[in-house]
This record gives structure tokens, C-alpha cells and sequence, in this order.
């Protein structure tokens, strides 16, 4: 690796270490190794700055942030719950149940797992507690299944990812389908498996006659979300982005004209809380943008490729040592970065060793599901535990099994490609 | 009395100068929010006709691209001086656990503060370079400078510039303190994991 590629990286380490935002630790060591090496004139720095955000795909983010947030002030989340509860929540382990079909939901309308933790963990949380589940237990679910929500579509980080990549996102909102589902299954064993374990009960004592039709008539404009989003774009109608946008305009109808509970200044506040959500994201594709460009002037993703190409021949090896990686970074760092710090990366790689982008992008958004979950920076699950009023120590305990059944699922489709590429193969067809 | 008055009017011009830089931090901060909540509806109604004019009138307009993605881009750099002022951007959060100190952590904060401001200054000339060069270029679709585009570097720069100067400037208890009021209940907003 030449001086210059370490310098870029050197500095990027160093501003991660001391805390120095991500996008401006991209900005940063992008700008000194401009300034220090004279690669290129200083100009290229705001031109690529610029360049990394203007993409029509990345327009998808904001607007599914939008569409999230209006769905949540227009009363979705709450039906979706009642939904879930009418359906199993009488039953032994039911409110855990309901926690990981309620996240899963959520999730295929939001592309979001921090806005899972808040919307559903804010609600289930504090009646899961009520009801004598262990809160270490109910945080530790909540925080893992809301991270399905980045694995099933929409999904913001597939969006960054196939932005960064270069490969359809519509085809991997659909490879994220099988494993979503995969995951929701695992984790709704597990759930059953302890709550019966230890004695915690449904939560809802008698269902009413009549109920389960009068929720899921209630759920059903929510239900419509993810059909609209996924149908659309499977049958061509919509590019992510323009589904984005009817998502937006289908949850204002539905707030004002049906529920009637979307207010003007909740539409205010949801275009300002979207705004400055934007902005935190956007800001660090578009320092990326920078960083990249120095990455690959230095040629550091061919350095990376040839030494790995040293090290092993295998397809597989390769898929588990970058799952290794990832696990690390997941684990340390936020999921965007992680992202845009790696895809240029291994891009080369994945074509080296014949790795179908999609399947990677899946395995890198479950990836990345684990380490939102996983200490000392589990985002998802930090987020649960402090709704929950606990610590993060008091969760480990019954995280190490819904951790075991995640990877026990990207193992599967790690080894298993077309678990991942059986949906999109079927939409080229 | 009139010993004291030569010390005390350079430190009452340095309060007024102080107090006059926090305001306009934060007013900037406000106004580019209240901007870039527009920008968000405004794309939103973008995407919206385009997908419009598209399936019902069959043919989308000749911006379809163009003109979302330079509100897309004006909005960002807009929103991010609000996050910066809120500190709301996304970062490791390493620090804490590599240092137990408080001290330590107050005096890298505020490093790392002057540095990005550094950095800041440095990217808003290098946007306003090229801003310069690109006002006589025109875009494909609006015919507009492309310029335009590019000025928002400097612009959205040199307000961030202005509210780090304003961390500098106002004593916080740790590097990760926010300025804002209304800063997030959420561990850090904008996260997409």
C-alpha cells in the first residue's frame, strides 16, 4: 500500500477515534490527502463532495424517512400492534410474539431499525414489563427484531448500498425478502422457546368475539404499504424512489382522509425531523463520495483483492472472512459508514471470485443487523434498553441466543445463495 | 472605577462580539432547518408529479432527474448545519471508551472542534473555486448554471464554520454536549441501521 493510501486511512482512523463525526472524518482525511500529496486540485474535493449525493436512488431515503414518519403520526404503528395482538397475544409468549411480528411490520414500512426501536419499543416495552416479561429479555428481542427492518424492504441501507455499488435496488429489496422472513421465524422461536422457559404469559387475558376481523380490517391501509412498495417495483411500475414517493402520498391520504388522526403541524414536524435525518446520512455519502475517489487513486481495492487472492482461492473463505469482518465493524461502528467505507473495497473482490453483487448486499445488510445489536456500539439494541430504563449488561444474557439464531440464518444463506438471489433471479425472469 | 474601565471595555466588546456570533449561529441554524424542511416537501412533490406525469400523462418532465437532485443536494448541506449545531451527525462514539476522563475528553472535544473548523473553511473556499468556474457552465435539463449546484458548498460550509465557532466559543461539560434545546431523545438521530 503506497504512503498516500495510508495517510487517507490514517487519518480517517485517528478522527473515528476521537470522536470526530464520520462525515467530517471522511471530509477530513480526504481534504489532507489533497492538501499533502497534490493529487488533484483542491476543487475536486467540493466536486466530488457534491457528485457522491447527486444520484436519483439516494432521493429514496429521504423520502422513505418521510413516508415512515407521516405512517407513524397517522396512526399505522398502533394498528399494526393491535393487529399482532389480536392475532397472538393470547397465547403463551404471545406479547413476545407480537414484538417480533409488530418489528418485522414496522419494518416494511419504515427501512429503519433505530425508528423500529422507537416506535414498537415505546409501545410494547412498558406492557411487556406490565405483563412480568424479564426486561433484559423483552430489550434485548425488541432491539434484534427491529433489525429485521433493515433486511426486509424498503431498507435504507440497501439503498446506500446499491447507490455505492452500482446494483439494482429493487433487486435487493426482493433478495431481502427470504431472509427477512428467516429471520422473523428464528426470532419468534426463540422468543417462544423462553418465554414458555420461564412462565411469561400472553398478555391479552380474553379475546373479544370479533376482534381479529375488526383489527385486521383496522391494520389493513398499513398492510397495503409493503404490497404497494414491493409489488410496485417487482411489476415495474416504480423505481424505489417514485415508490418512495407514492408511499408518502398513500400515507397522507390515509392520515387525513381515513384515520383522520394526521395533522398539519404533525406533517411540519415530520419534514423537519426527516430534514435533519437528511442530513446526517446524505452527508456522510457525499463525504464518501471524496474518499473513495482517493481510495481508488491510490488503488487501495486492487491492493485489498490481490492480497486476499494471495491468501485463499475460495469462494466461501472469502464470504466468511469478510462476515468476519463486518461482524467486527458492525459491532463498532454505524451502518452507513460501514458501508461506504467497504463496498469500494470489495467490489473488485466479489468480481474476482464470481459473488453476485445482491447476494452480498443481503449479506451485508444482516450483517449489519447483527452488529446494531451487538456492544460495545449496538445502536438497536442501546436504543431499546434506555426505553426500557435498563442497561445495556442487563440484556447480554438472553441476547446470546437471538444473536446465535441471526448468524445460525446468515450462515444459512451465506452457504445457501439462493435463498438471497431465488426472488431476484425470479424478477429478471 | 476608572482604572478598572480600559480592561473591562475590550472584555465588554469581546462578550458583545461573542454574543453577537452566538445569535447569528443560531438563527442560521434555524433558518437553513426551516429551508431544508422545505426542501424535503418540495422533493417529495417533485417525485410525486414526476411519477404523475409519467403513468397518467406519459410523458415525465424534462427535469424529472435534475431538479430533485439539486434540491436533494441543497437540502442536505442545509440540514447538516442544523446537525451540526445539534451535533446530531452520526460518529463512533468511541472516545468515552478509550477515555475515562472527563478532562481529557473536554480538551479532545475541543481540538477536534477547531479542526473541523479548519476543515470546514478549507472545503467552503475550494466549493466557492469552483462555484466560480462552474456559474458560466449550464445544466442539461433546466439550462441553469451549474454553479448553483456547487454554491451550496461554501454557502452551507461557511455556516457550519460559524456555529463550530460557537462550540468554540460556548463552555460545554463534554465534547458530545449539544447546544440545542430540543436536542434528540434517540442515541443518534439519522441512524439507518
Amino acid at each position: 500500500m503506497t504512503l498516500g493510501a495510508l495517510a487517507l486511512l490514517g487519518v480517517f482512523a485517528l478522527g473515528i477515534l476521537i470522536d470526530i463525526p464520520i462525515a467530517f472524518a471522511l471530509l477530513m482525511s480526504a481534504l489532507f490527502y489533497l492538501l499533502a500529496f497534490g493529487a488533484a486540485p483542491m476543487m475536486v474535493s467540493a466536486q466530488q463532495f457534491v457528485a457522491g449525493m447527486e444520484s436519483f436512488t439516494l432521493l429514496a431515503i429521504p423520502l422513505f424517512v418521510l413516508a415512515a414518519q407521516l405512517m407513524n403520526r397517522a396512526g399505522l404503528t398502533e394498528r399494526l400492534v393491535r393487529l399482532c395482538m389480536a392475532m397472538v397475544g393470547d397465547i403463551r409468549g404471545g406479547l413476545a410474539v407480537v414484538a417480533v411480528l409488530a418489528c418485522m411490520m414496522f419494518g416494511a414500512l419504515s427501512g429503519s431499525g433505530v425508528a423500529d426501536v422507537i416506535a414498537i419499543g415505546s409501545m410494547l416495552l412498558p406492557t411487556m414489563a406490565r405483563n412480568g416479561y424479564d426486561k433484559g429479555f423483552s430489550s434485548a428481542l425488541v432491539g434484534t427484531a427491529s433489525s429485521i427492518g433493515t433486511v426486509i424492504p424498503p431498507s435504507i441501507v440497501m439503498i446506500v448500498y446499491g447507490t455505492t455499488s452500482n446494483t439494482s435496488v429493487g433487486q435487493l429489496f426482493m433478495g431481502g425478502i427470504i431472509p427477512g422472513l428467516m429471520l422473523t421465524v428464528a426470532l419468534v422461536g426463540v422468543a417462544l422457546y423462553m418465554s414458555r422457559k420461564h412462565g411469561w404469559s400472553g398478555g391479552v387475558a380474553a379475546r373479544v368475539p370479533g376482534e381479529r376481523r375488526r383489527a385486521l380490517l383496522s391494520a389493513m391501509p398499513a398492510l397495503m404499504v409493503p404490497v404497494m412498495i414491493i409489488g410496485g417495483i417487482r411489476f415495474g411500475v416504480f423505481t424505489p424512489t417514485e415508490a418512495a414517493a407514492s408511499a408518502i402520498l398513500y400515507a397522507i391520504i390515509i392520515g387525513t382522509c381515513v384515520y383522520r388522526s394526521l395533522t398539519w403541524r404533525g406533517f411540519l414536524d415530520s419534514v423537519k425531523a426527516t430534514a435533519e435525518t437528511t442530513g446526517a446520512i446524505l452527508l456522510i455519502i457525499g463525504a464518501a463520495g471524496m474518499f473513495a475517489w482517493g481510495l481508488t487513486y491510490e488503488q487501495v481495492p486492487q491492493a485489498i483483492a490481490q492480497l486476499i487472492g494471495e491468501f485463499t482461492d475460495s469462494r466461501i473463505s472469502v464470504l466468511l472472512l469478510l462476515t468476519a469482518v463486518l461482524l467486527v465493524l458492525g459491532s463498532f461502528m454505524e451502518s452507513v459508514a460501514i458501508i461506504i467505507i467497504v463496498t469500494p473495497i470489495v467490489m473488485p473482490l466479489l468480481a474476482q471470485y464470481g459473488i453476485s453483487p445482491v447476494h452480498f448486499g443481503v449479506l451485508l445488510t444482516v450483517n449489519l443487523a447483527i452488529g446494531a445489536n451487538t456492544p460495545p456500539l449496538g445502536i438497536d439494541l442501546m436504543a431499546a434498553c434506555r426505553i426500557a430504563g435498563i442497561n445495556v449488561s442487563d440484556s447480554l444474557r438472553p441476547l446470546g441466543l437471538m444473536l446465535g439464531a441471526m448468524l445460525t440464518v446468515l450462515m444459512l444463506i451465506t452457504f445457501i445463495p439462493e435463498l438471497v438471489l431465488f426472488l431476484p433471479n425470479l424478477m429478471e425472469g | 472605577m476608572s482604572s478598572a474601565s480600559p480592561s473591562v471595555k475590550p472584555l465588554a466588546m469581546l462578550c458583545a462580539v461573542r454574543t453577537l456570533m452566538i445569535t447569528l449561529s443560531r438563527w442560521s441554524c434555524r433558518g437553513c432547518l426551516a429551508l431544508a424542511a422545505s426542501g424535503v416537501a418540495a422533493l417529495s412533490a417533485l417525485v410525486i408529479w414526476t411519477v404523475f406525469m409519467r403513468w397518467v400523462m406519459g410523458q415525465p418532465p424534462h427535469w424529472a432527474e435534475e431538479l430533485p437532485q439539486l434540491v436533494l443536494v441543497w437540502t442536505t448541506l442545509l440540514a447538516a448545519v442544523s446537525c451540526t449545531r445539534n451535533r446530531t451527525h452520526l460518529s463512533a462514539g468511541l472516545l468515552p471508551l478509550l477515555v475515562r476522563s472527563m478532562r481529557i475528553q473536554r480538551i479532545t472535544g475541543r481540538i477536534t472542534d477547531a479542526m473541523i473548523l479548519i476543515m470546514l473553511l478549507l472545503l467552503a473556499k475550494a466549493g466557492m473555486d469552483l462555484t466560480v468556474i462552474t456559474m458560466r457552465q449550464t445544466t442539461t435539463a433546466l439550462q441553469i448554471p451549474a454553479g448553483i449546484v456547487y454554491l451550496s458548498v461554501p454557502l452551507c460550509c461557511t455556516a457550519m464554520a460559524l456555529v463550530q465557532l460557537e462550540h468554540l466559543l460556548t463552555p460545554t461539560a463534554t465534547s458530545r454536549d449539544t447546544l440545542a434545546d430540543d436536542a434528540p431523545s434517540s442515541p443518534r438521530q439519522g441512524d439507518a441501521s
